[in-house]
């Protein structure tokens, strides 16, 4: 019973728990052991499931707290510029491409200079659709915090866009 | 009129005043733009819903589901089953055994308030008897013990 359970409604997660540990770490075999350790976990842990108001966010914070943990044991808490990305889209033309290849290369390192908890916000909302609520569950954070990070990221994102885009004119 | 309308989401999106609907609404029109169709103020705006989109579809190596599978101990699983059947069994026929009628009764009448007899009055017959069902039970244990190696 608890298998299928486990099957149904917590294997799913391994995308966007992978995801989020591998943002964390930059590290594709360490996010996997991370998440691995994190369902090991949870599995241990299957006779409270029902007690959880959400298997996710259990999910998210542990693989959040999995992850801090391995990188204080690390001691180099950035992250590496990742090589399995395909972000742009095949069609666009050489010109194009390379482009907004440094446009997004410039976004990545915006994001990685980005206060942690920013970074945190922006990407449970931009890429895995979090609501604030859900955020604010995982972050263990208030929902004004939410938002208050959420604003000050995308706005040092913008602002970082914004200049580079100045000084792209100017030259 | 769609241009207004997304600068005005954008707007909204600066503000993190937008839904995750508006959101979406964005990422979906910057992604449907032609390469090289946007206004320059746009562009930019662009590469960073790309970037979004492509973070989002980062996901782990092959065999990955199989790994967590294994890690969380099916196997242990199974070989607690089966030491609990085992257990199971072990109690049945020691149960049998116990509560069996003795096969030489004696000439002395069975007191009405016992509830449970001596099966056997040779001790060295009854060690056997307990013996011989332990040996069966070790058997199925270990039958089930040599088809989780052969796996």
């Amino acid at each position: 019973m608890s298998l299928e359970v486990f099957k149904g409604r917590i294997l799913p997660m391994k995308d966007k728990l992978f995801r989020f540990a591998f943002h964390l770490l930059g590290d594709i075999p360490e996010a996997e052991d991370a998440v691995q350790e994190v369902f090991a976990g949870v599995w241990t842990k299957r006779a409270e499931w029902a007690q959880w108001n959400s298997i996710e966010a259990y999910c998210m914070t542990a693989t959040r707290n999995n992850c801090l943990d391995r990188l204080r044991r690390r001691r180099v808490p950035t992250v590496q510029e990742s090589s399995a990305h395909q972000l742009i889209s095949p069609d666009h033309d050489p010109h194009e491409k390379m482009t907004s290849k440094e446009m997004i290369q410039r976004i990545r390192q915006c994001m990685d200079a980005l206060p942690q908890q920013q970074q945190f916000v922006i990407r449970l909302r931009e890429m895995e659709g979090f609501s604030y609520n859900e955020i604010a569950e995982v972050l263990d954070m208030t929902l004004d915090q939410v938002k208050v990070n959420l604003f000050r990221g995308r706005n040092a994102i913008r602002q970082a866009l914004t200049k580079k885009e100045q000084k792209w004119k100017k030259q | 009129m769609e241009k207004a309308m997304i600068i005005g989401l954008l707007e909204k999106y600066w503000q993190a005043e937008t839904t995750i609907e508006e959101e979406r609404t964005l990422a979906a029109w910057f992604k449907a733009q032609p390469p090289g169709s946007l206004d320059p103020d746009l562009e930019q705006y662009a590469a960073l819903f790309a970037y979004f989109d492509g973070e989002s579809r980062v996901t782990p190596g092959p065999g990955f589901e199989s790994r967590i599978l294994q890690a969380i101990t099916p196997v242990r699983h199974f070989q607690g089953g089966l030491i609990a059947a085992a257990a199971t069994v072990l109690t049945v026929v020691a149960t049998l055994i116990l509560t069996q009628p003795a096969k030489h009764p004696t000439a002395q009448p069975v007191a009405k308030t016992t509830q449970f007899t001596d099966t056997y009055s040779d001790p060295e017959q009854a060690l056997a008897a307990v013996r011989h069902a332990l040996l069966i039970a070790s058997v199925h244990l270990n039958e089930g013990r040599k088809q989780i190696t052969n796996k």
